[in-house]
């Protein structure tokens, strides 16, 4: 388990934290708001482009343009049950 | 009391009653909310300046206070919007589009409060009096979660109730309590805010504070977690997988189109039963003989005045000194006909008219109903999280999908269903490119061409259907790339979309959605199309051809249709017909064909009508499909070869597929577009398109040698 970032569009399914969100893309506004933000907790339910992450008890479709804007670390919170 | 007193269009901010907004997330059971509690009553409110659609309804909270207006706003993530929709609702919430309100009605799903207080704290610190709705409290007990109603009072230091859309529990104490907000009681103590502000986080992501803010709140007054069932979650899985859920989408998307087609067919005939009904009832109830014009144009003019005064008032038109002398000049020149132009009037523009915008409602209801329904069951957005791959090939975003599927059936429910398209070019290229695709109103004129060409070929008439829509399906994406990369430039907003859990519609909020977009159609379309269908009876009518100049045919008696025939060719629409030869005749059209042309500038199922009448057949002669067709076969140009060779067929089918040809579209598009602008922009770029497409299909076909 290791603390070094990591792109959301090549992270493989599990649970992570968000780090941080890159605002230089594209407009992040609706992805933030629903909570794809720094700091929170998101899990990747299914990779692909678009791909599916849980986030806030919501399901949310994500194209992986959007996703790459992303940078997470593994939770230390929550046991990454799935990321193997 | 004055005429502007009675007219509905009052301006909101002189509107009597207090202002309460209906705010909350998208997917929140909002909307099914506003339906509960308005009912029937609630109508699309026109406000100056905004081409959202707000729905609106009066409603009395208790017997001893004031009425309110309850406005339902678009669904809302937080008070920083990305989508035009978005913007209104924010503004509004502001005080900044509708006056300002009295108070807020937020309504949260309480299935996940983590998810729905962010916009709560953001909606509190606006400061106005503000009522919780926790909505869908049914679904969230039966899975298990609790939430404790006074603590989330204390903690939000507002009214919570509890209530359930489906089942009316709890609408009764709403109400009661947005009473108590709007009427504050004086000896309560002023209410002191401990809501989240940027004090708490401002140095890091606004949107994370918030969250942690709900999180907490969360924390202390929701037990237990909604956990979606395992067989919900299967069909989730399938229905989003790449491939699967593209196949499950086109499935589920054709069984839609063939209801439609199977429902809408009886209703269809029935209207147009009761319409031409309605005409015969209206001549038959004509006086034949003279009447003394003293009696007849005061009966005349008043019923023009009639007309113009609902058409205003459909559109919300006030009386002014402009539309005053327009009802008037309008009463005098009806009244000044002569009775029998009059009673043309009447049957071929007045209900011919208002027949061709009504025969399609059935379709567009239909339509609407099912998507709503799908809508409802939270399918939709997987749909267009499915599409998103394939639609960003030509720059599309994957909401775009529905439109378009939608608008094979008709061009109208296609373009209200953009709405869902958060990015504003997005959507105006989608709007632009939509009546590209085959509607139902083209059928009649693929099916005339389609004889004329294959007659007694089955197979070939069902390739040249099919190559029809594919030609029009690849003008639209073509269209839409070709737009994308000049006038519109930009890539598709990339995709962000709940994926909310599935729930079971209801028919009541299914039927009340399209009952709404139904008079929002007839609304602001019906008015304008009536307008152009009385011009261009006008076209078809005058100048009135003089019993001298009437070609008497060498074996004597002249028929009616032949005086029909001839008395179109005298007309301005036959006049424009001929003046139009050397634009159309590169296209291999007879100027009897151009007259049709021009007459279907409106819409575009009336070829074959035109051409009946045109060629001389009359109009029941188009019902004859083989007599028209024999007909039509039969005529010759002045150097004798065949006017509709396969050469021109062809081009007149491409011609049809691109061009638009819709009043009732264009409406529409400047409606949601905001602009008559867009809506020249459509209409030029697709006659151009259509223009060239059908000559080069000409020039190719004749170098082939068909002909």
């Amino acid at each position: 388990m290791s603390d070094k970032p990591l792109n959301l569009a090549s992270a493989l399914p599990g649970t992570f934290l968000c780090s941080s969100v890159d605002d230089d893309g594209a407009n992040p506004v609706r992805m933030k708001s629903l909570g794809i933000c720094e700091g929170r907790e998101l899990e990747l339910v299914s990779r692909g482009d678009p791909m599916i992450v849980q986030v806030a008890g919501a399901r949310v479709g994500l194209s992986r343009m959007l996703a790459s804007s992303v940078s997470v670390t593994k939770s230390q919170r929550v046991a990454p049950n799935k990321a193997k | 009391m004055s005429i502007a007193d009675t007219s509905p269009s009052r301006d909101p901010a002189h509107a009597a009653n207090d202002t309460v907004l209906l705010v909350g997330n998208p997917n929140a059971g909002k909307t099914s909310l506003f339906n509960a509690l308005s009912g029937l009553r609630a109508r699309t409110a026109n406000y100056p300046g905004i081409t959202v659609d707000l729905r609106k309804v009066t409603i009395s909270l208790s017997e001893n206070t004031a009425a309110v207006d309850l406005i339902d706003l678009p669904g809302l993530y937080s008070l920083t919007p990305s989508s035009p929709e978005e913007t209104v609702a924010v503004d509004a919430l502001q005080g900044q589009r509708l006056g300002r309100p009295a108070a807020i009605v937020l309504v949260l799903d309480s299935t996940n409060m983590a998810r729905n207080l962010p916009l709560a704290g953001e909606v509190l610190e606006l400061g106005l009096p503000t009522l919780v709705l926790l909505n869908m409290i049914d679904a969230a007990n039966s899975s298990g979660v609790n939430i404790d109603i006074e603590k989330l009072k204390l903690q939000l230091e507002c009214p919570v109730v509890a209530v359930s859309a489906k089942t009316g529990v709890g609408l009764d104490d709403a109400k009661r309590e947005l009473s108590g907000i709007l009427k504050p009681d004086p000896s309560a103590l002023p209410m002191v805010m401990d809501r989240p502000s940027c004090a708490v986080g401002c140095d890091g992501c606004k949107f994370s504070a918030r969250y942690d803010w709900s999180e907490a709140i969360a924390a202390r007054t929701v037990s237990g977690a909604y956990v979606r069932s395992p067989m919900t979650e299967r069909i989730d899985r399938i229905l989003t997988a790449p491939w699967v859920g593209t196949v499950m989408l086109l499935l589920i998307m054709l069984s839609v189109f063939f209801t439609i087609f199977s429902l809408a067919d009886v209703p269809m005939s029935l209207i147009e039963g009761a319409f031409t009904w309605l005409a015969d009832l209206v001549s038959g109830f004509l006086p034949q003989a003279p009447v003394n014009s003293l009696l007849w144009m005061p009966i005349v003019a008043g019923l023009t005045i009639a007309t113009c005064a609902i058409g205003y008032r459909l559109r919300r038109i006030k009386w002014s000194p402009k539309s005053i002398a327009f009802a008037g000049i309008a009463s005098a020149l009806v009244a000044a006909l002569p009775q029998a132009d009059f009673g043309s009037l009447l049957v071929n523009g007045v209900i011919g008219g208002i027949a061709g915008v009504v025969v399609f409602l059935p379709q567009i209801c239909i339509l609407f109903f099912f998507i709503t329904l799908l809508e409802d069951t939270g399918y939709m957005a997987r749909a267009a999280f499915v599409m998103e791959r394939v639609m960003r090939f030509v720059g599309l975003p994957g909401k775009a999908f529905v439109p378009m599927l939608s608008a094979h059936a008709c061009a109208i429910p296609g373009i209200m269903a953009t709405r869902t398209i958060d990015n504003w070019r997005d959507r105006l290229v989608t709007i632009l490119v939509l009546p590209l695709l085959t509607c139902s109103a083209r059928l009649p004129v693929y099916a005339m061409v389609a004889t004329l060409l294959f007659g007694d070929q089955p197979l070939m008439a069902g390739v040249m259907f099919a190559a029809a829509y594919l030609l029009g399906l690849f003008a639209a994406l073509a269209t839409a790339w070709c737009l994308k990369k000049t006038v519109l430039t930009g890539e598709a907003a990339p995709l962000v979309i709940e994926l909310p859990p599935y729930r079971m519609p209801t028919l009541r909020n299914a039927l009340m959605t399209t009952l709404d977009r139904a008079v929002v159609f007839i609304r602001k379309a019906g008015s304008v199309i009536l307008l152009i269908s009385v011009v261009l009876w006008a076209m078809a009518t005058y100048p009135k051809i003089p019993e001298s100049e009437i070609v008497k045919p060498a074996t004597g008696e002249v028929t009616e249709n032949s005086v029909a025939m001839q008395a179109l060719e005298y007309s301005y629409a036959g006049r424009a017909g001929k003046a139009m030869q050397p634009v159309f005749e590169p296209l291999g059209f007879d100027w009897k064909l151009n007259v049709a042309v021009v007459t279907s500038f409106a819409a575009r199922e009336v070829l074959v009508s035109t051409l009946s009448v045109v060629y001389g057949l009359g109009e029941e002669g188009a019902e004859d499909e083989q007599g028209l067709t024999a007909m039509l076969r039969s005529q010759e140009r002045p150097d004798g070869s065949a006017v509709f060779n396969p050469a021109t067929c062809i081009s007149l089918l491409v011609f049809y597929v691109l061009a638009m040809q819709c009043l009732p579209t264009q409406a529409v598009t400047r409606r949601e577009t905001g602009s008559w602008g867009w809506a020249i922009f459509q209409f030029a770029y697709m006659s151009l398109l259509a223009y060239v497409a059908a000559w080069a299909a000409y020039r190719i076909c004749i170098a082939a040698g068909i002909t």
